[in-house]
């Protein structure tokens, strides 16, 4: 049997979660692979055609032998598909499904935005999950307790109405300790729904969090120095703008955070070199004096200079959350993940796919 | 002897970088040395000469045969860490490295000087520098420095962050006729700084006043340490700079230190009884002062002058500066009006009147020190025909002598008076050209007169406080990788601590919090609460005065709903239901760590005008019973604490006791980064306190 992760709100970390379950199967001595039976196509520089990222690195990260245009047979641009497409595409579909089904004692099964993407053409796993012998997970993204009944009842209708057997839920966004609180309540609802509580993965939010080296194409900078601390989280982003005396306090509030402020306010960012801070961006092309690179290298702190303003260069990195990404089987966050679902509420997860 | 004599008074030293050429600084510290008399020998190291300056050059100090006790180093910053190994070779343990290029200049300097730091540290080497002007000691006589000048011999040291000041003040000083015993420019601080070079002079006993310019200091708990047990001796003047916000900006980028809070320069500087300075002229006139008069046991002085004016100029500077004019006796005037004229004054300021010579001011001025109510004198005289600088001068010089009260002079002018203000200085009379100069030192005597009065280990205040209930909720913070903490756990520290706080309790449903309304009892206070929400009042996330069940369930929907509207990033909202307090007075009270200094303890004035007003006051933890008592009386709105038009006194006992409670808790926990109490309401005498909302942000897990 398979297992598909979905979700009723798009970029929430599905594939991270994917691969991170099809890793932890694997440790088990299973043959795992990953599947994503629609995805999107991507440009390379000259603008040619290049094949869906996360077939990629999933080929990468469970080193499949499979090309990526099997992992992901359908690569779409995004755009309205035609409903007399649909029965080809299917039959790709399926046709990749059987050959990874041959190779494979669990495929893992990912989508592009939500369970219900292409529902109108009848190519939404919420349509395939029979076909393709799989249970789904569902991931919660809600972050209050009405809105957990909400989706979690949502979900359940859905995945009755097309008759897809649920594993149970996740809730990757709310707050842990919102969650503690709750969780005695939401137990009793989905136990009257008859339903299952996999676990909550949001309490350590460096799961989630791209490292600085992630952040600089989002914002075109050049290192200035610390190459090697590049590797460092970022969870939240602060500007500095305000006296040294009251940046102190303000920066003292977040935790592995980055900086953004102009090259000539050295007092914050030394003011931000004595919190916790994860990398000091500096804007508008000005150098901060070699004195605060040399602090920041003291410190573990990487050193980046942007063309852009403070305004911009934080709008390019909040206006989409940036969500942290794993290289390499060797990447210390894959540790983390593989904690994270061995800390869950309900074995049932880990036991289905061992 | 000091270990950091060697630097001082070196039986020997090398010059490493000696040159003919007059524009290198070897060639200039050699001169320097040569020029100054420096009795000892000296060897230039320069692989290139066989002489400079008529004194034989060695290649490498190694070729020396006789022992070298230091060794001043001013070639290229590559060059150096060899130059060192050859040091511990020949065991040369003391290095004066003038070559800059290294942390200052960026991340491959601070790599050159981490690693020479390195080497020396492991090799038993003393560094000072590297980036300094060098060292000067006018009793040795040394100058191993490239500065154009020495300085006259004499009892008073500096220590300075920026070398180029130091060349300026030397030439100033030669103008002034003040002497100097050792300066030190300390640089980078790689090795040696402040705090060591504060422990020599203080036993250097040719050394009377320690006078410092910082940019920064580096450990400040150690500063304070070392300074409290310098200052019961001998005075430590200081000149802090970058007081400003664009001065700490410059300072830090000049530097590379965070600029603490100049509050927290002043606290510290307060805490070990160091003097702080405003600018060079008064730092000097301050340090000669002291050095040379008795100390003073009270703030009233005496003015005798030859000049209306400026005995009224002198007056309005005490006045302003906090002196007192003395209320000479019966007995003094009768004394003084015995042999004054008519017209003149025998009220202080005693006016001699401008024909007065100087067997007039000798009596006049004897006079008045005699006089129980007089605590020091100033003398003022102005250059008439009938005047006489000189003989009036060697008047005052004997009175000094004399009597066992403080004596300045302030003689109006400079081209005739130089000569006899240098030659008061140099009887160790402290002379200067205006009277505000000589009040404002005066008062700096006061101050030095003080500390040396105050106990500066105070005994520790006996409170009872509840360590593992503030252990239990910290642990718990933690394990829930949060720094900020929320109300309800910040209300329990307070009160683990014995700081009076309304009940208050987090709510994540609308039942509990309707539940825990009831129980406190109607009405109550909704506020959000978010480890990520500072500004509550700014959106509408405190409501006052919630009177029933349905206005809970009204106030809570739509306090939540803004916040995440506002705050739609911050994952952990709920609500905390707080009991309604009464409204005292209102003020704001907390504790910030100072990254140099510690935990700073605050108390001002609060409410909706605290930014404008800024009427706040600050200590070091931990703080005494008697600072806690001076922080609130140095408040501009102390009187209104003490009952002002009708109004009845606050319970000043109880907010000082807060004071030393938030003092005693961050001193017990550390990790307390932040505590912020904003409305801190104190009642009338004997109706205590409340810590309405308390907010502590705690430092990160290390990993």
């Amino acid at each position: 049997m398979n297992i598909i992760i979905g979700s009723l709100e798009p970029h929430v970390g599905k594939t991270t979660l994917c691969l991170t379950i099809a890793l932890a199967a694997k440790d088990s001595g299973k043959k795992v692979g990953y599947f994503k039976p629609i995805g999107r196509f991507e440009l390379d520089e000259t603008g040619a055609r290049k094949n869906d990222s996360d077939a990629v690195k999933a080929k990468k990260l469970l080193q499949m032998n499979e090309q990526p245009e099997l992992i992901c047979p359908v690569q779409l641009s995004g755009d309205k598909l035609d409903r007399n497409k649909a029965s080809e595409l299917k039959q790709k579909i399926m046709e990749a499904y059987q050959s990874l089904s041959n190779t494979y004692d669990l495929l893992v099964i990912d989508s592009h935005e939500e369970i219900y993407e292409w529902s109108y053409v009848g190519l939404s796993l919420l349509n395939l999950a029979t076909e393709l012998n799989a249970k789904m997970v569902t991931l919660i993204s809600a972050a209050d307790e009405k809105s957990v009944y909400d989706q979690i009842f949502l979900a359940k209708n859905l995945l009755s109405l097309y008759n897809v057997s649920s594993l149970g839920f996740l809730f990757n966004h709310i707050h842990p300790e919102v969650y503690d609180q709750i969780s005695g309540r939401i137990s009793e609802f989905t136990k009257n729904e008859e339903q299952t509580i996999l676990g909550c993965i949001a309490n350590k939010p460096e799961l989630m969090a791209p490292t600085v080296k992630q952040l600089i194409p989002y914002i075109n900078a050049e290192i200035l120095s610390g190459e090697e601390f590049l590797e460092n989280i970022v969870t939240s982003y602060l500007i500095g703008a305000m006296e040294a005396d009251e940046a102190i306090r303000f920066f003292r509030r977040s935790t592995k955070k980055a900086v953004i402020t102009g090259g000539d306010r050295s007092s914050l960012a030394l003011a931000a070199l004595e919190t916790d801070t994860s990398v000091l961006i500096f804007t508008g092309n000005i150098h901060p004096t070699d004195q605060i690179l040399s602090k920041a290298n003291n410190k573990k702190v990487p050193c980046l200079l942007v063309q852009a303003d403070t305004f911009s260069t934080v709008r390019k990195l909040t206006k989409k959350r940036i969500l942290g990404e794993f290289y390499g089987i060797d990447d210390p966050i894959i540790a983390l993940w593989k904690d994270a679902l061995h800390e869950f509420s309900s074995s049932e997860l880990l036991d289905f796919i061992r | 002897m000091h270990e950091l004599d060697s630097f001082f008074v070196p039986k020997s030293i090398a010059v490493v970088g000696a040159s003919s050429n007059s524009k290198k600084v070897g060639n200039s510290v050699l001169v320097n040395l040569l020029e100054v008399g420096y009795p000892g020998k000296i060897y230039p190291i320069n692989p290139k000469s066989t002489e400079i300056a008529g004194v034989k050059t060695y290649s490498s100090v190694l070729d020396v045969e006789d022992e070298i006790e230091l060794g001043v180093i001013a070639i290229p910053a590559r060059f150096i860490k060899s130059t060192l190994e050859e040091f511990t070779e020949k065991g040369i343990k003391y290095a004066l490295i003038i070559t800059a290029g290294f942390k200052e200049t960026g991340v491959e300097g601070a790599r050159m000087e981490n690693e020479l730091i390195e080497y020396a540290s492991q090799n038993g080497i003393r560094m000072v520098g590297p980036n300094c002007l060098g060292l000067l000691d006018m009793n040795t006589p040394m100058n191993a420095s490239f500065s154009n000048q020495s300085a006259l011999q004499g009892n008073l040291a500096l220590i300075s962050q920026s070398g180029a000041l130091i060349t300026g003040i030397l030439d100033w000083t030669l103008n002034e006729g003040i002497g100097l015993s050792r300066i030190a420019s300390i640089g980078n601080k790689a090795d040696v700084n402040e705090v060591d070079m504060l422990v020599n002079f203080s036993e250097d006993k040719d050394t009377h006043a320690i006078m410092a310019y910082l940019e920064s200091i580096d450990d400040g708990p150690k500063f304070i340490e070392t300074a409290k047990n310098i200052t019961q001796n001998k005075p430590i003047i200081v000149i802090k700079s970058g007081s400003s916000a664009a001065g700490a900006r410059a300072a830090s980028s000049h530097t590379g230190s965070m600029a603490g809070s100049d509050s927290a320069y002043n606290a510290a500087f307060r805490k070990c009884g160091v003097l702080r300075a405003g600018s060079v002229e008064e730092l000097f006139d301050a340090a000669f002062t002291i050095s040379t008069q008795p100390l003073v046991s009270g703030k009233k002085i005496a003015i005798i002058t030859n000049a209306g004016g400026p005995g009224i100029i002198a007056t309005d500077e005490a006045e302003r500066l906090g002196l007192k004019l003395a209320d000479l006796s019966a007995d003094t005037q009768d004394e003084l009006r015995s042999f004054m004229a008519a017209a003149a004054s025998w009220h202080n300021p005693v006016d001699v009147l401008g024909t007065a010579m100087e067997d007039e001011y000798d009596r006049a001025t004897r006079i008045c020190l005699k006089d129980d109510d007089v605590d020091m004198a100033l003398v003022i005289l102005t250059p008439q025909k009938q005047t006489t600088p000189k003989e009036t001068a060697d008047k005052i010089i004997k009175i000094s002598q004399e009597f066992d009260k403080p004596i300045a002079a302030a003689y109006v002018g400079a081209h005739d008076l130089n000569d006899s203000i240098l030659y008061m200085k140099q009887n160790g009379v402290p002379a200067f050209p205006f009277p505000e100069r000589a009040i404002r030192a005066l008062r700096r005597l006061y101050d030095y007169s003080v500390i040396k009065e105050r106990n500066l280990n105070p005994p520790k205040p006996s409170l009872e406080v509840d360590k593992a209930k503030v252990r239990e909720i910290i642990d718990y913070v933690r394990t829930k990788n949060r720094v900020n903490l929320l109300g309800s756990e910040a209300n329990q520290i307070a009160k683990a601590y014995g700081i009076v706080a309304p009940i208050t309790e987090t709510a994540y449903t609308v039942e509990e919090a309707i539940n825990y309304a009831n129980q406190i009892g109607y009405p109550v206070v909704l506020k959000i609460t978010s480890p990520d929400i500072v500004h509550k009042t700014d959106f509408g996330g405190v409501v006052l005065n919630v009177k029933s069940d349905e206005e809970v369930e009204n106030h809570y929907h739509t306090i939540l709903s803004k916040a995440r509207e506002e705050y739609p990033d911050s994952g952990l909202l709920a609500i905390e239901v707080q009991e309604m307090s009464v409204p005292g007075k209102e003020l704001i009270v907390g504790a910030s760590q100072d990254p140099q200094f510690g935990h700073l303890v605050m108390i001002g004035l609060g409410g909706v005008y605290t930014n404008y007003f800024k009427d706040v006051a600050f200590e070091l933890a931990p703080v005494s019973e008697d600072e806690a008592g001076n922080m609130l009386q140095s408040l501009r709105t102390y009187p209104i604490l003490e009952g002002v038009r009708g109004d009845k006194p606050s319970d000043i006992n109880a907010v000082k006791d807060t004071i030393l409670r938030i003092s005693r808790l961050v001193e017990d926990f550390p990790e307390i980064l932040e505590m912020d109490v904003n409305p801190f309401f104190v009642f009338d005498k004997g109706n205590g306190i409340s810590a309405v909302d308390v907010k502590i942000t705690i430092s990160p897990t290390k990993e």
